[in-house]
């Protein structure tokens, strides 16, 4: 799925025959930015005195910029899949985006030795 | 947003004797304006001063600094003699906002800012700050990057600028003009602690206009590591 290593993060997946290149690389690459949002920055925080959400806008509500991101690449498994689809394709929507949370909580219990199950993950978590 | 009228100032007499009268100054206009929209702030009359000449930066007599009030953040981060003299002034102001905010935003608006106290920006919640006497609903709300020091019971929200806080580390100075002529108070005299009285952030008098913040000389080595 993901991992870090010394030549940047790579996100591994299996995504069948690749029709189209630059669209599927900026899909996996955009699902890595979305996945490290989820598991570092992404949170609505509700009120618990009235349920209101307290961080309704972009200033509060955080999201990966640039500065957040490090060198990512999108690397597909070789193959097709023809039990899948006639044509050996895969989607490659929404998976792209998840096996970044927990590959970086992974990096965080590798690093620290604290298993994290909430996300995302604040330095509170590790206190 | 609330009706306001708008004038655009070409001297710093012009602008003390629109100040005098109420008006409110904007430069950058990257905090106002939001607040603006908000229905936080809801000022009568804008007074533009970004035309004013108060946009340098210069080696005061004793070797120290003096950032003009309308110098944007951008220009005074990446000025050479802030990047070599004071590299805290430079490195809190790349970490605030976006680049495009620094090109507008200008260092007396920096200071100027109110807190991102998700209440405080809530028209309909409590806050002593926005609406003195109504309660805090941050003291047992949401409230996870309050401050802890210098909080009282009537507010605990901290203010938002970064460089706020290197101006205090260096012992900063901030040069004030107003109706009864210049004066210059200590940076960590400029911001209120909110006491009873949150509603009151800055010992500014009606009409004052800040017009630079200088930093004394300070000895190197300039890291504290």
């Amino acid at each position: 799925m993901t991992r870090g290593g010394r030549n940047g993060r790579h996100g591994r997946r299996d995504a069948g025959r690749i029709i189209s290149p630059k669209l599927a690389e900026s899909q996996a690459i955009g699902g890595i930015v979305g996945g490290i949002g989820t598991a570092l920055l992404e949170h609505t925080v509700t009120d618990h005195r009235d349920g209101r959400i307290v961080n309704a806008n972009l200033a509060d509500y955080l999201v990966p910029v640039n500065a957040d991101v490090p060198d990512v690449r999108a690397v597909y498994l070789d193959g097709e899949d023809r039990e899948a689809d006639p044509l050996g394709v895969k989607g490659l929507g929404e998976v792209v985006h998840v096996g970044v949370a927990p590959a970086i909580a992974n990096a965080v219990f590798n690093a620290t030795g604290r298993r994290v199950r909430e996300l995302p993950i604040m330095a509170e978590a590790l206190l | 947003m609330h009706p306001f009228s708008y004038t655009r100032v070409s001297d710093t007499r012009e602008a003390l004797n629109a100040g005098r009268h109420g008006g409110r100054y904007i430069a950058g206009g990257t905090t106002l304006v939001d607040l603006m929209r908000e229905t936080i702030e809801r000022p009568e009359a804008l007074v533009d001063i970004s035309g004013l000449p108060l946009d340098e930066v210069s080696v005061t007599e004793c070797g120290g600094l003096r950032i003009g009030a309308l110098v944007t953040t951008a220009e005074a981060a990446a000025h050479p003699k802030v990047r070599t003299l004071y590299p805290v002034i430079s490195q809190a102001l790349e970490l605030s906002a976006s680049a495009q905010l620094r090109n507008m935003a200008t260092i007396g608006g920096n200071i100027m800012q109110r807190t991102r106290c998700t209440y405080f920006r809530d028209v309909t919640a409590d806050c002593n700050k926005r609406e003195p006497g109504s309660g805090c609903a941050a003291r047992e709300g949401f409230n996870r990057t309050h401050a802890i020091l210098g909080t009282s019971e009537h507010c605990v929200s901290t203010h938002p600028s970064d460089v706020a806080v290197a101006f205090a580390a260096l012992e900063a100075t901030v040069h004030l003009l107003g109706p009864d002529g210049r004066r210059q108070i200590p940076f960590a005299d400029f911001l209120l602690r909110p006491g009873s009285t949150p509603q009151r952030e800055h010992a500014l008098e009606r009409g004052e206009l800040i017009t630079a913040v200088e930093i004394p000389a300070h000895p190197r080595p300039l890291r504290s590591g």
